[in-house]
């Protein structure tokens, strides 16, 4: 056999026992469950949901869930005041709460990522200045200056991603820099810069790798914050506008029932609470995972 | 020790500075708030008239220079949904959400504290998962979403709340433990690692070898020893709660903080009020985290001695 082939054979192994190991955690294990779950009903939504989730019928109004009195399994988690079933809308509201903090941390990650590796790589003056901006919009009231974004540009999916992403660089940049500052100091850096290899190439191709684990950690963590950050200013009627849906807005839609329809406040919340405790779990997983000697819980 | 002081002072002004031009530059984003100031059937003469009036056709820069002095003498203009100075209302709000905030972190503070330690010393008991299970709902649990479960069950069906509203101490019960959930999960944490690095260390073996007792052991030098960590973690949740995570708790229970205010501002286009509340609302979390700094010296005698 090519040694090629056997290379390739191994690192499947490796790959495969990793897998293993990591889900031998049977608690990770349930919670990443339940997170591929959500992610999968949020990819499919369209096709999986039992019910058109943006147009109801009156007659079908404030149905309770199946198992309370009243309720019928046409309508598994009930119905809201405009007879539009809740598990479709969760289900939409998934897709948006995913979308939104997928799309932020990447661009806020690629943004903090580039700017920190630079910072702490030149280090002088261009860290001096970047490092200002950082600590001086770390002392900013964010979810305000968010939701003031927000509510300028006017509430949309896009806008909200841009109102967060402004706000979501700095802890990618920080932690990132002080990173780069301990790993620019090891032999093999300095070995490439002998060689001749462009600054570039040393910093995405030699450095960069060493620091991918935790900044995909840190990526994990951050879309949580995100969801939660979205659905907060969704709740505020500051981001997805009616007749769309998403777990902040249904919570606010459901805050007029509150004494009639207890599902309508309840489930939307449930399911970012859920969200957000599986990715803290996963990420702390993660963290232990491919760092032992780091075992201490998630900092959010 | 007198640098300290000094450089930190200058980072509030830098802070303030910064926060005028972004609350400038965001309130001149929308484009022309004649149009919205404007009956829908204006002429355009009236348009004209009235930008010149407020002097929207002079340059930004010159623009800006006017807002800044007068916001630095406090003058943000009328608050157009409540006509009467936007700096006014916002300071009448700020008293509310100070004691809202208030509330919630004495009570984040007072139950975290001995929870961390008693985590950290009997680390892997019952209490220390119990510790770490809080953290994890602190950062997991919507706030807004556990203020309307809280209302429901404790308002809406035993009626042993007011729902909403600001009042005596039982319309305080309920924001309160709300936004307390968050900085306690996160402090108790921060208590309990702070006390498990401290406890490793040599100085408690020979505090112990002393014979000091236990709880002076851990009470006296290891907590004394963890509290700057502590106290940076806690200050930073405290100018959290300030930076809007109270907003949207007054939001569920309308209670008529800074937050809301800025919430309101926003639906009625209220820019004045708006920039008005987001200076105010930076100030003060600029100065908790001056005080967060400089309270570093009570437990760093290298920071004191520092010259």
């Amino acid at each position: 056999m090519p040694t090629e082939v056997l290379v390739r054979a191994d690192r499947l192994k490796v790959a495969l026992s990793g897998t293993r190991r990591f889900f031998a955690d049977r608690f990770t294990l349930v919670f990443a469950v339940i997170l591929l779950t959500i992610v999968f009903l949020a990819l499919f939504a369209p096709y999986v949901v039992p019910h058109d989730p943006f147009g109801g019928d009156l007659m079908d109004r404030l149905e309770p869930p199946a198992w309370s009195q009243g309720g019928s399994t046409r309508f598994l988690l009930g119905t809201d005041a405009q007879g539009r079933d809740l598990l479709s809308r969760l289900m939409v509201g998934a897709r948006v709460s995913l979308s939104v903090g997928l799309g932020v941390v990447v661009v806020a990650g690629t943004v903090g990522t580039v700017l920190g590796l630079v910072a702490g790589y030149f280090g002088g003056k261009v860290d001096q200045i970047i490092m200002r901006i950082l600590d001086i919009q770390f002392a900013f009231p964010g979810l305000l200056i968010g939701m003031t974004i927000a509510g300028v540009l006017g509430p949309n999916l896009r806008n909200i991603m841009i109102a967060l992403s402004v706000n979501g660089w700095m802890v990618f940049a920080r932690l990132i820099r002080g990173m780069v500052m301990s790993i620019k100091a090891r032999p093999f850096v300095e070995a490439a810069e002998a060689v001749g290899c462009s600054k570039s190439r040393i910093i995405f191709v030699h450095i960069f790798p060493h620091a991918l684990a935790s900044q995909s950690i840190l990526a994990v963590i951050e879309v949580a914050r995100i969801i939660m950050a979205e659905a907060s200013l969704s709740f505020l009627g500051l981001g997805i506008q009616p007749p769309g849906a998403s777990w902040g807005l249904m919570l606010a839609e459901g805050r007029e029932y509150i004494s009639t329809a207890w599902w309508l406040v309840t489930f939307p919340g449930l399911a970012i609470l859920v969200t957000i405790i599986s990715l803290n779990i996963v990420a702390n997983r993660l963290r232990s995972f491919l760092d032992p000697l780091q075992q201490r819980v998630v900092r959010v | 020790m007198r640098r300290y002081i000094i450089g930190r002072l200058l980072f509030v002004f830098v802070v303030m500075a910064s926060a005028l031009i972004v609350v400038f530059i965001l309130t001149h984003m929308v484009g022309d708030p004649v149009d919205l100031l404007l009956p829908l059937d204006a002429h355009q003469e009236q348009a004209d008239q009235m930008r010149i009036a407020l002097g929207l056709d002079r340059p930004l820069w010159e623009q800006f220079k006017d807002f800044a002095s007068r916001a630095i003498r406090g003058d943000f203009g009328n608050s157009l949904w409540q006509r009467r100075p936007a700096l006014r209302v916002a300071l009448e709000s700020l008293p509310n959400t100070m004691k809202l905030v208030g509330a919630a972190f004495l009570l984040a503070v007072v139950m975290a504290v001995p929870l961390g330690v008693l985590a950290a010393v009997k680390q892997g008991s019952t209490l220390d998962k119990i510790t770490s299970l809080l953290a994890l709902q602190g950062v997991s649990t919507p706030p807004f979403w556990l203020g309307l479960m809280l209302m429901m069950i404790l308002s809406a069906k035993l009626h042993w709340f007011p729902t909403s509203g600001m009042g005596g101490f039982q319309h305080l019960v309920l924001p309160a433990v709300t936004l307390a959930m968050r900085p306690m999960g996160r402090i108790a944490q921060m208590v309990r690692s702070a006390m498990l690095d401290q406890l490793g260390e040599l100085y408690v073996t020979t505090a112990r070898a002393k014979g000091l007792s236990e709880t002076r052991v851990v009470m006296v030098h290891a907590l004394k020893n963890a509290a700057i960590a502590i106290v940076t973690m806690a200050g930073w949740e405290l100018g959290r709660l300030m930076a809007g995570y109270s907003a949207v708790v007054e939001w569920v229970f309308s209670w008529p903080g800074i937050g809301m205010m800025v919430v309101k501002a926003i639906d009625n286009w209220d820019f004045p009020l708006l920039q008005a509340t987001v200076v105010v609302t930076a100030l003060t979390i600029s100065l908790v985290n001056l005080l967060v700094d400089l309270s570093y010296s009570l437990f760093d005698p290298r920071i004191r001695s520092e010259n």
